[in-house]
């Protein structure tokens, strides 16, 4: 898709933003035959897990970790109304997050989750997460939860930020049965990046050496533990393979960004939105300029080009800071598209707690855009500010994801519902 | 460790002024055994401007301590150059200020004898270019930078060179008196919680603002003000010069280069406790805003980091801790009927030798030992591991670098995993615990952009891969580290520092679920 | 890295066994097979003037030692000598005209707007002015002989026995008539004493004097002077055409060798020493300066083809292209005080030997190797291109070299300078995703030494000139998977090229310095 100098490009919808809820949205958008143009910058996903989690901890203030997320969610349901899990109904949860594996999967990346409960998984850090919807070369992690397995951990030499025995340490002070083994990669010396790493495992050779080195530790062991490097284009079959190679069953163990399998999500995800004929501006920012006669317009920022976009409706799923969605000033957080106003406590001494792990969590990670039902971001006096704005995703006020670990839930959930009201709307009209 | 440690002389508190007397006394040929409850510099010294004054600061208010920092200025940058920027200061003031001020200036400081230079407004301007158009006055004088932590971790080691024994996570609980002396100090190890004793012949209290509990410990009362102060560090170094405001010394008067940083403060808050102080966003505010009258750019430039220091003042009476004298204040407890302790604070981080020579020239006659300083003629030697606390780039070449195996563990600060080893080889040989905070102490890990988000877990995975840390404390170690640097980081949350403490969130709530952890 | 093409490899004459590449050599002399491969209305009046030339030193100038050896019955004015002779004369007459008419009405293709000297512009002028005076003033000669009654007394006085007399008189009608003498007074017309004329001339004369017609253009110059015959004769303008006609040439030989004309013996002998094959640097630097360099005929095609013109058009250096090049050396061979070698390197270091210029080179000159042994003697004069000079350098003691500011050379503005202002790189937070992602640090990690997102960091800590030295900036490929990829959108990519142009202004001024310190021999 090219732009043009001083065209002007219509669509059905825009959406802003290509983190999960952006994908999500375009893909819905997509699907029900709406014309779809995404900008944004999708590196996001190279920090993020890939893992796709939907509620794994309620109340945050006792830690509380859920093992299953819908008997959270009554809960949640009661104290937080404002919460955008509020808004929507199980039935259409279920369908969203059924929608985004299916698109994952057309993607080339199978998810999958267990049976409407939350999964365990083991990170680099020797803690367990609670996710929802879960890579299939870390599915078989959540097994170890029972404590009964001998596990072997393998770590590579070399690769910065993940031990073997830390993990190991973390496993056996919950008496797990673990032991170690460091694997030697002659071709990868010094410093050396993860990407490195990961395209090894697309190479036969590579795993046969692998395994080899292996082999005098597998011994009586059931399940092998790997840092989340296992390929980047084949992950299954690469992992199917090294199965096969060692006889054990084996799981990924996800660390440190820059993380492989959220470029596989990002991957996945973008293969299946180029294939529904979704426009994509990669790296396109834009600045809205007026609403005109039931269109919203934009520009797009920076030189040389300045093309227009004439959109009928649009998703706000710019993120957060990061994402630089909201940006904050020393004294007021903004939004950065329409200048929305952002629901926060006043006084930045109020933002955060000294505590770092506090337990209630940032009050200021639950800052953001207010919505309606139907996601629409309001004003003061709680209306809605355009008729066909919609917000999605981690934007959204209410929602602590790092303490309630429900980020990529939101963001699939929020999409997906506020591109069906879009599109029921259109239809009305 | 034994069960009774004799020595001559125990030094209590492990900043500039207790390791410079730890290094002076050896000097002088005696055994030096120092307790620290934490690590080096976790007092004032480790939460200063690391400015070096020429003394023209306190020519009005002190010119006794004007005088002291001038001449000692001159000694330092001969005895501890590789641990001095000479930046040389300028001090400035904008429309508004205070003329008359201005104009006293140069008699006072030629009273107290500090050379100084007049500039005009356009030389100092394009001397330093952030400084603000509104400059109406500016000389030029001879501060310079130090970097604290260096000095503390060369004058240990030099000590410990000379066979000083240096115990660090070793807290001072009581002491067992006779007569009219202190007979032995009663310790406990912080980190295995083995109590143990020191008998030695003299006793120094250098533990700065807690000089007074210290005291107490031996029936003495010292009456102490606790002036917190906090100071903002910069991402990246603004100005080459120390700038000082030109006027009555007030809060957030003062922009110092540290290295690649630079850092402003500070504010004079009276606290209750010298333990468990933070920035304030209150402060964090005020201090900013007052610094963007003489340089606009502060406002706007983006801050990494807050910390703060409680400064150790004697009380005088009356309320505005800037009158209490910055002089140090020397005691010996002979007068208050305990024969062999000492309290040396106050002071300057600036006079920090001077302080420990006057000190050791206490204990000298006490002890009847003829030993004349040698701080002002032997130069305090340069160590590799007191390298790493400078911001650096590998030594010895990029590329030999790389050849040889080693990666960089903190990206931010450049510190590969070699250093690491070798910090935690000079902790180990100081009988300490290696862990994420000894090694920060010594190094700049954690105190870049980063904030310790990436570098605490690469540096956790490569003692555990190399087998030096093998027990199930790592998770604890992590969020404690982490915990150290947000008592920096929460109060200057906006910018580009929300983006990184809340990828900081991401990874370690988020993904780890540190929070979680009991 | 930089290696200079082996000239051997594109040489063409190689590929032949040495005996044809003499005759092809020979007929590349005769023919101008490669001046007509580059141009053809060139090749036309070249090969007119060429030819016609050719014909008229050997055959009419030197005639005594090889006409009159191969042909006893030779005469000047025997046919087919004199026909030829005038054939030739105009063919050279008419290139001549054509070279003029090109010049005068710039049909030159593609004109190189260049900086040409005057000196250039003008230096073929004088040869080919030269060429057509001597023709010119050869026709002009043999018309003024044609004419002259003195000439024609002589020769008669030489070759017959005819005295003053009735005879005489026939001959000297028939003479006027068919053969443009003019005699003063006029004979008069008289048909019977013309057919006796004849008889004289077929007698005395015809043995060596064809038909004067068959000299075309003398006799239509004759013709034209007879008008004024007489006081031509008078004043024996035929003997001082003689001496004009023989002083310029002389004037020719003389001026050969410092003219455009030497091209003449300097090109085979540059064709003959290039099919040689030198194996040393310094065979290859005296091949070039001993021969080939003076063969140039300053024609211009070679840059006509330059695939690097561009480069020129955009940075306007002249010495980016061939012909200019050679202007530049000829400069330094001949020690001249004024050249500039600035602009020599930098646009040679341009040249990306794809030996167009060298296949088209009408001279036949081996330029690959012209600008091989060029590189190499600024190189070993430590004037290397700024790719080599970072590579043998480490980037830490890059960082700590002394520069005197004021050797500085001036360069352009840049339009944004993103090394300066910190908030283009201040906000990266060290994720090493760019890291990841770049393929040159995926493929060459052996020898990379900075990664991109420290070479980010190293700007950070205030190391601009260490940053600048770095091979990670000297390498990057620019394909900015790095920029497109992060997350704080640094522009990654922009500031490694600021780093390399900041980079290349320091080497510059360090390499001048070093210049400077050692003075330049070049040999």
């Amino acid at each position: 898709m090219n732009l043009k100098n001083n065209a002007t490009i219509s669509c059905d919808l825009l959406v802003i933003g290509s983190g999960i809820a952006g994908m999500v949205a375009a893909a819905r958008a997509a699907s029900l035959g709406l014309d779809t143009v995404l900008t944004g910058s999708s590196s996001g996903f190279f920090l993020t897990s890939g893992l796709l989690d939907f509620l794994g901890v309620y109340p945050v203030e006792s830690s509380q970790v859920l093992e299953s997320p819908f008997n959270g969610l009554d809960q949640l349901r009661k104290q937080n109304p404002d919460h955008p899990y509020s808004k929507i109904d199980n039935k259409t949860i279920l369908e969203s997050l059924d929608f985004t594996a299916r698109i994952l999967s057309s993607g080339g990346l199978e998810y999958s989750s267990a049976k409407n409960t939350n999964v365990n998984i083991l990170t680099s850090a020797g803690t367990f997460k609670p996710s929802f919807l879960v890579p299939q070369t870390m599915i078989k992690g959540s097994s170890i939860g029972s404590g009964k397995k001998k596990i072997l951990l393998a770590d590579f030499k070399g690769l910065k930020g993940y031990s073997a025995a830390l993990i190991a340490q973390a496993l056996k002070r919950r008496h797990m049965d673990v032991t170690t083994v460091t694997i030697q990669v002659p071709q990868l010396t010094g410093d050396f990046n993860v990407m490195r790493m990961a395209a090894l495992f697309e190479d036969d050779a590579f795993l046969h050496r692998t395994a080899k080195q292996i082999e005098s530790s597998v011994q009586d062991r059931e399940i092998l533990g790997l840092p989340a490097v296992c390929g980047i284009h084949n992950s299954q079959d690469s992992m199917k393979k090294l199965e096969n190679l060692t006889g054990l069953d084996c799981f990924e163990i996800p660390g440190l960004p820059p993380s492989i399998p959220g470029l596989r999500l990002k991957n996945a995800f973008e293969t299946h939105i180029l294939k529904n004929k979704v426009r994509v501006f990669n790296n396109v920012k834009v600045a809205f300029t007026a609403f005109e006669n039931e269109q919203i317009l934009f520009t797009t920022d920076g030189e040389p080009f300045r093309t227009q976009i004439a959109a009928k409706g649009v998703i706000l799923a710019s993120g957060r800071f990061p994402g630089r969605g909201l940006a904050a000033h020393r004294e007021v957080i903004r939004e950065t598209v329409f200048d929305i106003p952002v629901y926060h406590p006043q006084q930045r001494s109020l933002w955060y707690q000294l505590d770092f792990f506090s337990p209630q969590g940032h009050p200021v990670n639950r800052a953001g855009i207010l919505t309606d039902s139907d996601f629409r971001p309001v004003d003061k006096t709680c209306q809605p500010l355009c008729e066909n704005v919609y917000a999605a995703g981690s934007i959204l006020a209410h929602n602590d994801w790092t303490r309630l670990k429900s980020g990529a839930g939101v963001s699939c959930v929020s999409a997906f519902c506020a591109v069906n009201h879009f599109h029921a709307r259109k239809k009305i009209k | 460790m034994e069960k009774i440690i004799e020595t001559q002389v125990l030094v209590i508190g492990g900043g500039v002024t207790g390791t410079g007397i730890a290094r002076d006394l050896c000097l002088r040929g005696f055994d030096v055994v120092l307790i620290e409850k934490k690590d080096l510099n976790a007092g004032a010294s480790g939460g200063n401007h690391g400015l070096l004054h020429s003394g023209a600061r306190y020519i009005a208010s002190d010119p006794e301590a004007a005088v002291e920092c001038n001449s000692e200025i001159r000694i330092l940058k001969k005895m501890a150059g590789h641990c001095i920027q000479r930046t040389g200061g300028l001090f400035v003031a904008v429309r508004g200020d205070d003329e008359n001020y201005i104009a006293d200036f140069p008699g006072l400081c030629d009273r107290a004898g500090i050379p100084f230079e007049a500039v005009s407004v356009r030389d100092a301007i394009k001397l330093e270019p952030v400084l603000s158009a509104n400059l109406i006055a500016a000389y030029q004088v001879n501060d310079a930078s130090i970097n604290p932590f260096k000095i503390s971790i060369e004058n240990m080691n030099d000590a410990v060179s000379r066979g000083a024994r240096y115990l660090s996570f070793c807290k001072l609980e009581s002491f067992d008196m006779e007569k009219k002396k202190i007979v032995r100090a009663n310790v406990r190890n912080q980190v295995n919680g083995k109590a143990f004793q020191i008998q030695a012949q003299t006793y120094i209290n250098a533990s700065g603002a807690w000089a007074g509990y210290i005291a107490q410990m031996a029936d003495i009362s010292i009456p102490m003000v606790f002036s917190k102060g906090t100071l903002l560090v910069t991402s990246r170094r603004l100005a080459r010069h120390v700038i000082n405001r030109l006027r009555k010394a007030t809060d957030a008067d003062i922009l110092v280069p540290g290295g690649v940083v630079s850092i402003l403060g500070t504010t004079s808050l009276r606290v209750d406790h010298p333990d468990n102080i933070h920035p304030t966003v209150d402060e964090v505010d005020y201090i900013i805003d007052q610094g963007a009258q003489m340089i606009p750019m502060l406002a706007t430039c983006r801050y990494v980091r807050a910390y703060s220091g409680v400064r150790p003042l004697v009380s005088a009476g009356g309320d505005d801790d800037r009158n209490v004298s910055r002089g140090y204040t020397l005691m010996d407890h002979e007068r208050d009927g305990v024969d062999n302790f000492i309290t040396i604070t106050g002071g300057k981080l600036t006079t920090f030798r001077l302080m420990a020579e006057k000190t050791c020239d206490r204990v000298c006659e006490k002890l009847g030992v003829d030993a004349a300083c040698q701080t002002e003629v032997i130069p305090l030697p340069a160590t590799r591991s007191g390298e790493w606390s400078e911001p650096g780039i590998p030594h010895g070449g990029f590329k030999e670098f790389k050849a040889s195996g080693d990666a960089i563990l903190c990206e931010c600060e450049m510190v590969p995993a070699s250093a690491i080893d070798s910090i935690i080889n000079s902790i180990c040989k100081d009988k300490g615990t290696p862990d994420l905070s000894s090694i920060a102490v010594r190094s700049r890990v954690g105190k870049g952009p980063c904030q310790g988000a990436f570098c605490s877990v690469r540096i956790l995975s490569h003692m555990y891969q190399t087998g030096q840390m093998s027990d199930t404390s790592g998770i604890q170690e992590l969020k404690k580290f982490l915990n150290e640097r947000w008592k920096g980081e929460h109060a200057l949350l906006w910018d580009q520092a929300i983006v990184q403490s809340s990828i900081k969130e991401m990874i370690h709530c988020g993904v780890f679920g540190l929070e979680l952890e009991k | 890295m930089f290696k200079p093409a082996s000239s051997d490899r594109f040489n063409p004459g190689r590929l032949y066994p040495n005996p044809v590449n003499l005759i092809l050599s020979f007929l590349n002399t005769i023919f101008q097979i490669r001046l007509f491969a580059a141009g053809k209305i060139r090749w036309l009046f070249h090969f007119f003037v060429f030819a016609g030339f050719l014909y008229l030193v050997t055959v009419h100038a030197f005639h005594q030692v090889t006409a009159v050896v191969l042909f006893d019955y030779y005469d000047p004015t025997v046919d087919p000598f004199q026909f030829l002779r005038n054939l030739f004369g105009s063919l050279v007459v008419a290139g001549c005209i054509l070279f003029f008419l090109r010049r005068g009405l710039r049909l030159r293709v593609n004109q190189i707007k260049s900086n040409w000297g005057s000196h250039l512009k003008y230096k073929g002028l004088v040869s080919i002015i030269l060429v057509f005076l001597i023709v010119g003033t050869g026709f002009l000669l043999e018309a003024s002989k044609i004419i002259s009654e003195p000439v024609f007394m002589e020769m008669v006085e030489d070759y017959s026995d005819l005295e003053e007399g009735d005879e005489l008189e026939e001959l000297k009608l028939f003479w006027q008539e068919k053969a443009f003498v003019s005699f003063d007074p006029t004979v008069p017309a008289d048909p019977e004493k013309l057919k006796n004329g004849q008889v004289l001339n077929e007698v005395y004369c015809i043995s060596c004097h064809s038909d004067i017609r068959s000299s075309f253009v003398s006799c239509l110059l004759a013709d034209l002077m007879s008008f004024y015959g007489t006081v031509l004769n008078q004043t024996r303008v035929d003997v001082m055409l003689y001496r004009v006609h023989y002083g310029l040439c002389l004037a020719l030989i003389v001026f050969l060798p410092f003219s455009r004309l030497n091209h003449i013996f300097l090109i085979p002998l540059s064709i003959a020493v290039k099919n040689q094959a030198p194996k040393t640097h310094h065979q290859k630097t005296a091949q070039v300066f001993g021969a080939s360099l003076f063969a140039c005929t300053n024609c211009g095609y070679c840059s006509q083809v330059c695939s690097v013109y561009p480069h020129f058009q955009i940075t306007g250096n002249p010495d980016v292209l061939p012909h200019s090049k050679i202007e530049t050396l000829k400069k330094i061979a001949d020690k001249h005080p004024d050249v500039s070698l600035w602009g020599l390197q930098k646009g040679n270091n341009a040249c990306t030997q794809c030996n167009k210029c060298t296949q088209i080179c009408p001279s036949g000159i081996d330029l690959q190797t012209l600008w091989a042994v060029t590189h190499r003697i600024f190189s070993d004069n430590a004037l290397v291109n700024n790719q080599t000079f970072f590579n043998r350098i480490l980037p830490e003691a890059w960082a700590d070299l002394e520069t005197e500011p004021r050797m500085l050379i001036a360069r352009q503005e840049l339009v944004s300078d993103l090394i300066e202002k910190t908030d283009a790189f201040e906000n990266c937070i060290q994720c090493t995703i760019c890291t990841n992602v770049c393929p040159v640090v995926e493929y060459d990690s052996k020898d990379n030494d900075y990664t991109p997102q420290q070479v980010m960091n190293l700007l950070r800590l205030d190391q601009k000139h260490l940053a600048s030295g770095t091979r990670m900036v000297w390498t990057c490929l620019t394909c900015y998977a790095c920029q497109d990829i992060c997350p704080q959108k640094i522009p990654v990519t922009d500031i490694i090229l600021e780093l390399r142009h900041l980079g290349g202004v320091r080497a510059d001024a360090v390499k001048l310095q070093q210049t400077v310190k050692k003075r330049v021999e070049i040999s």
